[in-house]
């Protein structure tokens, strides 16, 4: 086979928020760069309004890689040029302050996490057009928990989301069809391109290249791109570890601490119509962080929604006909549950993670409150999805059973966004698979550059800590590799 | 997909919302439009991880065979007539075993995929705002910490 090669400053795997940030710094500071992407690059014309059309195209196996267990629990994660943030609601969080402190005590990630990280924070903020849902947009579904977060006096608020032209088409999930979310595949990869920086696509790398401990390169079928300075390795808290020990990386952290926000979602009726086909996917949420967990309005597409209501047949098709006069809201957990990911014999990939007794406790609670809210918004019935509890429950009373069950993992479907750890970034030696500069102990010219740095999950949705992150770590490289072209 | 596989398919993705025929939603209120569910679960087939390939073929057989193993009857999901198929596989979602509930949910969501995949489908279903209609606004409430 003939090999195709290229040669640039830096190599980036993968063009999420991770690989997008080190490519939107790294070229603005005057760098050589390629960047290789698993998935295809998408125009918003590519991608279809209707789901399973759309998911074939941008989502890895149609959202159905999963844990093993005997209760599996499917991954979320985009397979294209933007990574997940081309599939995701665009919901906007700094890291919050608690977790910051964590990681300087128990990782000494002050460096990682201190000025620079604010200055980061602000400038994609800037960049990306940040702000609250426009309320012209907010649609129906968010309105209506916005009604029940002030009706029960819940911390509710306006979603920070990065879609300043947001139409409210409620496609977030198929590919916004106006380019309005700033995902990184209308942002900063094109940004990057336009300095300079070359992409590959449909090129899945399989190894990363050495010269004795020296990365120099990677290898994608029969792409071979040579890195003169380093490899920057950016292809999510899944795959990164897979590539780096696939490449002869060894630690014995590496992989380990895998974590993630699962969370459930339930359906509520309401006599009046909602329309979830219109507004913002995701406008309004509901921060309980001293419980554990966040509750968020899900704008999903029909599809999702009529799969979730009860029953089959005529009684199915009559509660279908009303598909607007449906909400789905639901709750993300702050697992604290630690997973592994290993090669594995389906997909290449094998993912450990099982939540514990606690975990399953905060779930309950996230469940039992997101329920109380659609009685407190007006819905007559809700369809709970939940063992031990009626498939209809028509009001508060009914939902004793769930308050005095023990939740057991099979008695709920759970699906996991948010992944983090299997690359964790520590100073001390042991603990780190990367330092506080995010470069591959035992090797040189190695970084990794995604949410597998992050020695633990956030309890927030992670796009703009991943971003913000990298975009310090890249701006400190650029520095020390500009310091070193000069001396 | 072979000859069976597809025949099995159809009927059973068609049973969710109770289709007396196999590509056709042929009462209801999603009559009208055509749904080609075998195409759909093709497509499905064609991108998902291997596990969920497994997964879907392991469904399809559980389920043509639920009339057996669920004690309802002699024979196969194709000897019932629509009406007893829906009962089945509401009783397969709701079914004490996680996997036959799990697997019961990928095929109702693959059924869902492809009966959205008509436009006029997602029309008789009311689950967009019909134009025109006011706007209503969400008050931004203050103390936005992330800016």
């Amino acid at each position: 086979m003939r090999r195709v090669t290229d040669e640039a400053d830096f190599v980036i795997v993968g063009t999420g928020a991770g690989g997008a940030t080190a490519a939107r710094v790294l070229s603005e500071a005057g760098f050589e760069l390629a960047l290789v992407e698993e998935g295809a690059y998408l125009s918003p014309e590519d991608r279809p309004r209707e789901l399973i059309d759309a998911m074939a195209r941008s989502f890895r196996g149609m959202a159905t890689l999963a844990t093993d267990s005997t209760v599996p629990m499917p991954l979320l994660q985009g397979r294209c040029v933007g990574g997940s943030t081309a599939i995701n609601s665009g919901i906007i969080w700094r890291m919050p302050e608690d977790v910051r402190d964590d990681w300087r005590a128990r990782f000494g990630l002050d460096a990682l996490v201190g000025d620079r990280l604010d200055r980061a924070f602000a400038r994609i903020e800037e960049e990306l057009s940040i702000g609250p849902t426009d309320p012209s947009i907010a649609g129906e579904h968010n309105l209506l928990m916005q009604r029940a977060a002030e009706r029960l006096g819940l911390p509710g608020r306006v979603i920070r989301r990065n879609a300043p032209g947001c139409k409210g088409s409620q496609r977030c999930l198929q590919g916004c069809p106006n380019a309005a979310r700033q995902s990184m595949e209308v942002s900063y990869v094109p940004r990057a391109l336009g300095h300079g920086a070359r992409l590959h696509t449909n090129a899945k790398v399989e190894r990363v290249i050495f010269e004795g401990n020296r990365a120099v390169g990677v290898r994608a079928g029969g792409l071979e791109i040579r890195a003169r300075r380093g490899v920057i390795v950016a292809a999510s808290a899944i795959w990164t570890p897979l590539l780096l020990r696939k490449s002869g990386v060894r630690h014995p952290q590496l992989g380990e601490r895998f974590q993630a926000h699962p969370g459930a979602a339930m359906v509520g009726a309401f006599d009046e119509p909602v329309h979830m086909g219109f507004g913002a996917s995701q406008g309004y949420e509901v921060p309980m962080r001293d419980r554990g967990f966040k509750l968020e309005s899900l704008g999903l597409p029909p599809d999702m929604l009529a799969a979730r209501l009860p029953g089959a047949g005529r009684e199915w098709q009559e509660r279908v006909a009303r598909l607007g006069h449906y909400v789905q809201w639901g709750g993300l957990v702050r697992m604290e549950a630690k997973g592994r990911v290993r090669r594995g014999l389906f997909d290449g990939v094998s993912v450990r993670f099982e939540p514990t007794a606690r975990d399953l406790a905060v779930l309950k609670d996230a469940l039992l409150l997101t329920a109380r809210m659609m009685f407190a918004a007006g819905a007559h019935e809700i369809y709970p999805g939940i063992v031990g509890l009626p498939e209809i429950v028509r009001s508060e009373e009914e939902l004793a059973p769930l308050e005095r069950m023990t939740l057991r993992r099979k008695d709920v479907h759970l699906v996991a966004s948010h992944l983090f750890g299997t690359a964790c970034a520590a100073r001390d030696p042991k603990a780190g698979v990367v330092d506080e500069h995010l470069a591959v102990r035992g090797a040189r010219g190695l970084y990794v550059m995604d949410a597998s740095v992050f020695p633990t999950n956030l309890g927030v949705n992670p796009q703009h800590s991943i971003m913000g992150v990298v975009h310090a770590a890249a701006e400190a490289l650029a520095e020390r590799e500009s310091a070193r072209a000069a001396a | 997909m072979t000859g069976v596989e597809r025949r099995w398919t159809g009927l059973v993705l068609s049973s969710f919302s109770g289709s007396a025929a196999g590509f056709t939603v042929a009462e209801g209120p999603l009559a009208e439009g055509k749904v080609d569910y075998v195409s759909a679960a093709a497509c499905f087939a064609g991108a998902a991880s291997e596990k969920a390939r497994l997964g879907f073929r392991v469904a399809v057989l559980l389920a043509w065979t639920a009339p057996l193993w669920m004690g309802r009857r002699f024979g196969m999901m194709g000897s019932l007539d629509a009406e007893e198929r829906s009962a089945v596989l509401d009783a397969m979602s709701r079914h004490r075993f996680f996997f036959v509930r799990e697997l019961c949910l990928l095929l109702k969501l693959i059924a869902c995929m492809a009966i959205f995949r008509s436009p006029a489908a997602r029309v008789r279903s009311g689950f967009d705002r019909p134009e025109p209609e006011a706007k209503r606004a969400l008050s931004v409430i203050g103390g936005e910490e992330a800016a």
